[in-house]
């Protein structure tokens, strides 16, 4: 039970400190993105690029307490980061981003709260009936 | 209004943040393995009962043919087994593989990631309940209701893709880059490359 309240209490802790971080780089604002897609202001993709060197180092120094979880590189990688690419320019969120927004009060995020959901569902059949590819979207 | 994060303070709390994602629930930070769990709840949930009713047909069909073995065989062909010992495991919840919590601790988690951003609007000053995303975005689809039409369809590509390709920007982005993994690696530069071009042909539009 104890070990059940520790790991919702995680999972919280750090939904949390997500959203306050991606609210606070700007990454829900749909201008700052876009500023950031255009390449006219680098400040944004500057603090992805050294949160992956950070994380990057952080799991070679401490490799042995934060074991590799590789991805697979299956067929569906590069059509499905074709559409991801496009669809994150053209509304300006992410699976994560979407709640950012809503938390900002950004209505018409609801949209893209459906869309993404639908998106899920539809694959879900498209890949069940006609894909079936190990994705080792499980392992997620 | 206070300005956003200068890039070194958004770097260091986003790559802290991985780090912490991985320490304290032993598995990459992703959110696009979250939303899988919550729109497979139903399917997720029903496969659990029919297997738990699986598992209690098969008890009872165990125990009666241990009942018949005993019968034709007497207890020495069952030399320290107990009857329906099997059986009574099988039918035990626990080991039926069920795992509701866990769709509940991705919705708990998407949840928080909400809570975050109101608070930290809140707290900035940025919050404010807008029927316009973005006046960039208004102007591009020629009007604020075309614009939700605008956001449905890319929602759905974000959707659909981020499953397709099993990761986003947090799952291949940040946890996956940071790991060297040659998919993910490749995922970013493909997903990345698609939305500069995507965003650039929308400035030549406007």
């Amino acid at each position: 039970m104890s070990r059940l309240i520790k790991q919702y209490s995680a999972n919280a802790l750090l939904g949390l400190l997500l959203g306050m971080v991606l609210a606070n780089i700007g990454f829900a604002d749909y201008d700052e993105l876009h500023r950031m897609l255009s390449l006219k202001d680098p400040r944004m993709l500057l603090s992805f690029v050294m949160a992956i060197i950070m994380a990057g180092t952080a799991f070679a120094v401490f490799a042995e307490y934060l074991p590799r979880q590789k991805k697979l590189f299956h067929p569906g990688i590069i059509p499905g980061s074709l559409l991801f690419g496009v669809g994150w320019a053209v509304c300006g969120a992410c699976p994560a981003i979407v709640f950012v927004q809503l938390g900002m009060g950004k209505l018409p995020a609801l949209m893209t709260l459906v869309g993404i959901f639908l998106g899920v569902k539809l694959y879900r059949y498209v890949h069940a009936r006609y894909l079936r590819w190990d994705t080792g979207s499980c392992s997620v | 209004m206070t300005e956003y994060w200068s890039w070194w303070q958004g770097g260091l709390a986003l790559g802290g943040l991985t780090v912490l994602f991985r320490l304290l629930l032993h598995r990459p930070l992703g959110v696009s393995g979250s939303w899988l769990k919550i729109a497979s709840s139903r399917q997720e949930w029903l496969a659990d009962h029919q297997a738990q009713q699986f598992a209690n047909d098969q008890a009872a069909v165990s125990h009666a043919l241990l009942q018949a073995t005993l019968a034709q065989f007497g207890e020495q062909a069952l030399a320290g087994r107990q009857p329906g010992s099997d059986s009574n495991k099988q039918a035990d919840p626990k080991n039926s593989g069920a795992s509701p919590a866990s769709v509940g601790q991705h919705a708990v988690f998407l949840v928080c990631i909400f809570i975050g951003g109101l608070l930290a609007a809140l707290y900035t000053g940025r919050f404010s309940v807008d029927l316009e995303l973005s006046q960039l975005l208004t102007s591009l689809s020629h009007g604020v209701a075309q614009s939700w039409l605008y956001l449905l369809f890319g929602g759905m590509m974000v959707g659909f893709g981020t499953q397709m390709a099993a990761g986003c920007t947090s799952g291949h982005g940040l946890s996956g880059c940071a790991q060297l993994s040659v998919a993910s690696l490749a995922a970013t530069g493909i997903f990345f490359s698609c939305a500069v071009f995507t965003a650039m042909f929308f400035s030549l539009a406007l």
